[in-house]
């Protein structure tokens, strides 16, 4: 747990995993990290009733295709229904957007929640971060099916998860990057199953 | 295990779906006007058949969408997902199971 007091002078926001040892063994083979306090926002309506106004305020065109993501502008966009979508932005930088977005989208059929506080992003990387994830995720993970641009839900152990490649990197193919999305409150569970999953093949190096 | 052809996500793991039971149940209009042993078999009948078998499925590990799927309930066979609204595919009859 936290070694910071927590009165209220001192309120100050910790992560999900804040307890957890970050990144102790990263390496080329086998990384974990998380990505905490992204500002993460639920999406549902009509296509066209949302894209005009996310293009405008976060400069990201919202996928139409089923599993895919758009990484533009200030957002990342991941489909997750056929009318809802997932943005991840940099909250902290992005707080009038959120504003901005809200007033756009105020009179149209839809719904921006901000589910920010609710979830967090763990990212597995390096060249046996598949390996890693396919211990609990019963995706077709191999880079032909799963690559660059693609997202998907799914579970890793009873873990609900939504997963998605990161397309930012070099070279995803050989050294991929995955974040996956859970709720806070699995968080934990999560990353020690990942550290669980990660032992054998530290182990291996 | 099998792998369930999801109507929007494709080709995904049975572990990410859950069952809804049979399909095409449609809601009577106005169940007021219904007897009490109408409502019932509305509610709990249904018709439990051998063979070729359409039913409800639910992505609830992915997109959460219901769609139904035809299944033969001997073999387990998946022969087709459709979504919700649309009129399941033709039988075939060289199966004999119908």
């Amino acid at each position: 747990m936290s070694s910071q007091p927590n009165s209220a002078e001192t309120a100050r926001r910790n992560s999900p995993l804040v307890q957890c040892v970050k990144d102790e063994l990263a390496n080329d083979v086998i990384g974990l990290a998380e990505r905490p306090f992204l500002g993460h926002l639920n999406l549902r309506g009509d296509f066209n009733s949302l894209n005009p106004s996310v293009k405008q305020v976060f400069g990201v065109d919202l996928p139409e295709q089923a599993n895919t993501v758009s990484v533009e502008g200030a957002g990342i966009a991941l489909w997750t229904g056929p009318d809802e979508w997932l943005l991840i932005h940099r909250s902290d930088e992005d707080a009038d957007r959120v504003a901005d977005l809200d007033r756009l989208t105020a009179d149209a059929h839809v719904s921006v929640v901000d589910v920010s506080s609710a979830q967090t992003v763990i990212y597995v990387s390096g060249t046996h971060a598949r390996d890693v994830l396919a211990r609990g995720c019963p995706l077709d993970l191999h880079s032909r099916v799963f690559g660059t641009g693609q997202c998907a839900q799914t579970h890793f152990g009873h873990i609900p998860v939504t997963v998605w490649l990161d397309n930012a990197r070099p070279d995803p193919i050989a050294n991929p990057g995955f974040n996956v999305v859970v709720r806070r409150s699995f968080a934990d569970y999560l990353w020690r199953l990942l550290d669980d999953a990660a032992t054998g093949v530290r182990a291996a190096v | 295990m099998f792998i369930i052809d999801c109507p929007w996500c494709g080709e995904r793991d049975q572990s990410e779906f859950s069952y809804g039971g049979e399909a095409h149940i449609v809601r009577p209009v106005e169940p007021e006007a219904l007897s009490d042993n109408e409502w019932a078999d509305y509610l709990f009948m249904r018709k439990n058949t051998k063979g070729r078998y359409l039913e409800q499925w639910v992505h609830s590990a992915g997109c959460r969408r219901w769609f139904n799927a035809v299944r033969d309930n001997v073999t387990y066979e998946i022969s087709a997902t459709y979504k919700p609204g649309d009129s399941a595919p033709a039988a075939e009859h060289a199966e004999g199971t119908s």
